[in-house]
């Protein structure tokens, strides 16, 4: 599981093209929106597309659930887990 | 018969150096660059000459040869790409750098065309814009500034200025202004403030300088008195704060006459305290609309319409009080995001000090900041490091502005990049943030006699940490020689080659994201640049770089 941590925060960085941010710099269970990363809705969006690339998921159009799953690393990270197919 | 500048009746044209340039000298000077124009025999040119009375001659020339020429802000490559006609001066390398031939003058032309020039804004944002104008417009500026400022510059004041005339500000004031109204202007620019005191005593100058310029006058350390009179100091092409107003009102003993106006408008109007409201220029009628934009209407405007500016005023019995620019809207991803708005919350934050907000249109469009930190600031990011800073920042911000809008990328400055003409473009700025940067950001810069100390970040994407090492990246210890003996040039005047290097040590490694202090000390008498850079309570390397003597 602390792998998939380290995976994705490294997917965020890279996607997001974020600056002066490493993974010791991501916490695991903070907000990735708002006033924890500060990411914003295209950053949603971005973010949403490497994902299904990366590990083959379906996100659900239901967006209070995605939003759910885009919380946090660590949240994110359990939905990758259970909904992967590669 | 048309005379395209009519001269006033002035025995000195101009001082090249100390030597005058007589009325006849500048006729025959124009008559044979006007021949020399006659056998180039092109319909366009472009008008580039770093002397301003050799740029007076062509110009007076071209136009008497029925040319309007192209006047660009710099004679870069890119711009000469993008001005492909002839160009004339001595930016030019055809033969037609000089005027040399004596030729009988040819009776003037009237212009072709119904401009006489075309030229460029100094692009505060984006691009430079070309602004067209005739021989009238041009007229009409130098007849309100007489109006206005005559009385108060005698007639054998010379005008001395370190802004260029190859933007309006300096073309009108420098050039055009001193040819109608019989004032001999001084062909060199002043390029250092320090230039102010060369000044010759045994008679008075009018200074035509950018508030760039005169931020540096109030700076400078200890000066003796000026040995000139300065019945005239004129301050234009962005705004100057009223603390350098007044503290080169005291080193220069004279006011500073400040001018708002632009390329775009000319001049608006004028104040010679910071205390006072603005007096319109003679001539100019203002208004301003619901949304407090102030609208002009102006004999130097191409035609007869209302115009909006880009600032917002109140108008009080015919002055006028600026409340700064109407807001900078971006869009970013269909949404409307205010630059005003970022910049104010940013300026408003005590680790800072001042604030610029601009789009970055890269792997996304996106908002970007830069940033000068108060001394807390560069405290707070040598003892929390930059991630952190970042999100102190950023969080700040959260609850005001919707997360589109807010600095996805930060660039920390010890003063906002500016141009000759004193403005912070966004080109500017976006140059900040080109990806794989050579050098470090210079967070803080305090200058000492021989010396300088600087506190700079390291960034992470640096081009120099790529395979140095792939693992673990470390500065290259050369790099930071590199770095001193470029800084040492910058800003200690070192000169001479690259002799040796003499007690060279490296203590502790440099990584990326780190924020060191570089110490450099010139011992000018030895050619010698001492270096140290250190980390809170830890060096990191130190050593004495020697250079060869200077062959001239």
């Amino acid at each position: 599981m602390a792998d998939l941590d380290l995976e994705i925060k490294n997917l965020i960085i890279d996607t997001l093209g974020l600056e002066d941010i490493s993974v010791a710099d991501i916490d695991t269970d903070a907000p990735l929106f708002g006033d924890g990363l500060g990411l914003d809705s295209i950053d949603a969006l971005e973010l949403g597309v490497a994902l299904q690339k990366r590990y083959g998921l379906s996100l659900s159009a239901e967006s209070a659930e995605t939003r759910q799953h885009f919380a946090s690393v660590a949240s994110l990270a359990a939905f990758v887990a259970a909904a992967r197919t590669k | 018969m048309f005379d395209p500048w009519p001269l006033a009746d002035h025995p000195v044209i101009a001082w090249r150096g100390s030597a005058p340039v007589p009325r006849n000298q500048f006729l025959r000077d124009v008559a044979c660059a006007q021949a020399a124009l006659g056998r180039l025999g092109e319909t366009q040119i472009v008008l580039f000459d770093s002397d301003s009375y050799r740029f007076a001659v062509w110009l007076i020339a071209g136009w008497r040869a029925g040319l309007a020429p192209v006047v660009p802000g710099d004679a870069l490559p890119t711009t000469r790409q993008a001005l492909p006609q002839a160009w004339v001066g001595d930016a030019a390398d055809a033969q037609l750098t000089g005027w040399d031939e004596a030729t009988d003058a040819s009776p003037p032309i009237p212009p072709a065309a119904t401009a006489a020039l075309t030229i460029f804004t100094s692009g505060t944002t984006g691009q430079p814009i070309a602004i067209s104008k005739t021989l009238a417009q041009l007229r009409n500026e130098v007849d309100v500034l007489e109006t206005a400022f005559g009385a108060r510059m005698p007639a054998h004041a010379r005008i001395a200025s370190s802004v260029p005339h190859q933007h309006l500000y300096g073309l009108l004031f420098r050039i055009l202004w001193p040819l109608a109204a019989g004032r001999a202007f001084v062909a060199d620019t002043l390029p250092w403030p320090e230039s102010i005191w060369t000044l010759p005593a045994e008679v008075p100058h009018v200074l035509v300088a950018s508030p760039a310029m005169l931020k540096r006058v109030a700076a400078l350390a200890e000066r003796p008195p000026l040995p000139a009179s300065l019945p005239m100091v004129f301050s234009s092409g962005g705004p100057l704060d009223a603390s350098a107003n007044l503290q080169c009102r005291a080193l220069l003993r004279s006011p500073v006459t400040e001018v708002y106006g632009s390329s775009e408008t000319g001049g608006i109007a004028h104040r010679h305290h910071p205390d006072d409201a603005w007096t319109p220029q003679p001539g100019v009628q203002l208004r301003t609309d619901a949304d407090d934009v102030l609208w002009l209407h102006s004999p130097f405007l191409p035609d007869d319409h209302w115009h909006a500016t880009s600032d917002r005023a109140r108008l009080e019995n015919g002055q006028l009080q600026l409340l700064g620019r109407a807001d900078r809207i971006v869009k970013i991803e269909e949404k409307r995001i205010s630059l005003t708005q970022i910049e104010a919350l940013l300026a408003a934050h005590p680790l800072v000090s001042a604030a610029r907000a601009l789009p970055l249109h890269r792997q996304r469009d996106e908002i970007a900041a830069v940033l000068v930190l108060s001394a807390e600031g560069v405290a707070r990011l040598a003892e929390a490091g930059r991630a952190a800073l970042d999100k102190t920042l950023r969080q700040a911000l959260v609850g005001s502005l919707d997360p589109i809008a807010l600095p996805r990328r930060w660039r920390f400055v010890a003063e906002l990049p500016h141009n000759a003409l004193g403005k912070t473009t966004d080109a500017l700025l976006g140059a900040l943030f080109a990806p794989a940067p050579a050098m470090p950001e210079v967070i803080a810069l305090t200058r000492r006699p021989d010396g300088v100390t600087a506190t700079l970040y390291i960034p992470a994407d640096l081009v120099h940490f790529d395979g140095h090492f792939a693992a673990a990246p470390v500065l290259p210890g050369v790099v930071l020689v590199d770095w001193a003996i470029r800084y040492g040039r910058e800003w200690l005047g070192v000169a001479g080659t690259f002799a040796q290097l003499q007690q060279l040590k490296f203590q502790r490694i440099i990584q990326p994201g780190a924020v060191v202090t570089l110490a450099l000390d010139r011992d000018a008498g030895k050619r010698q640049l001492a270096f140290t850079c250190d980390a809170a309570q830890t060096r990191h390397a130190s050593g004495r770089i020697r250079f060869n003597e200077v062959v001239s």
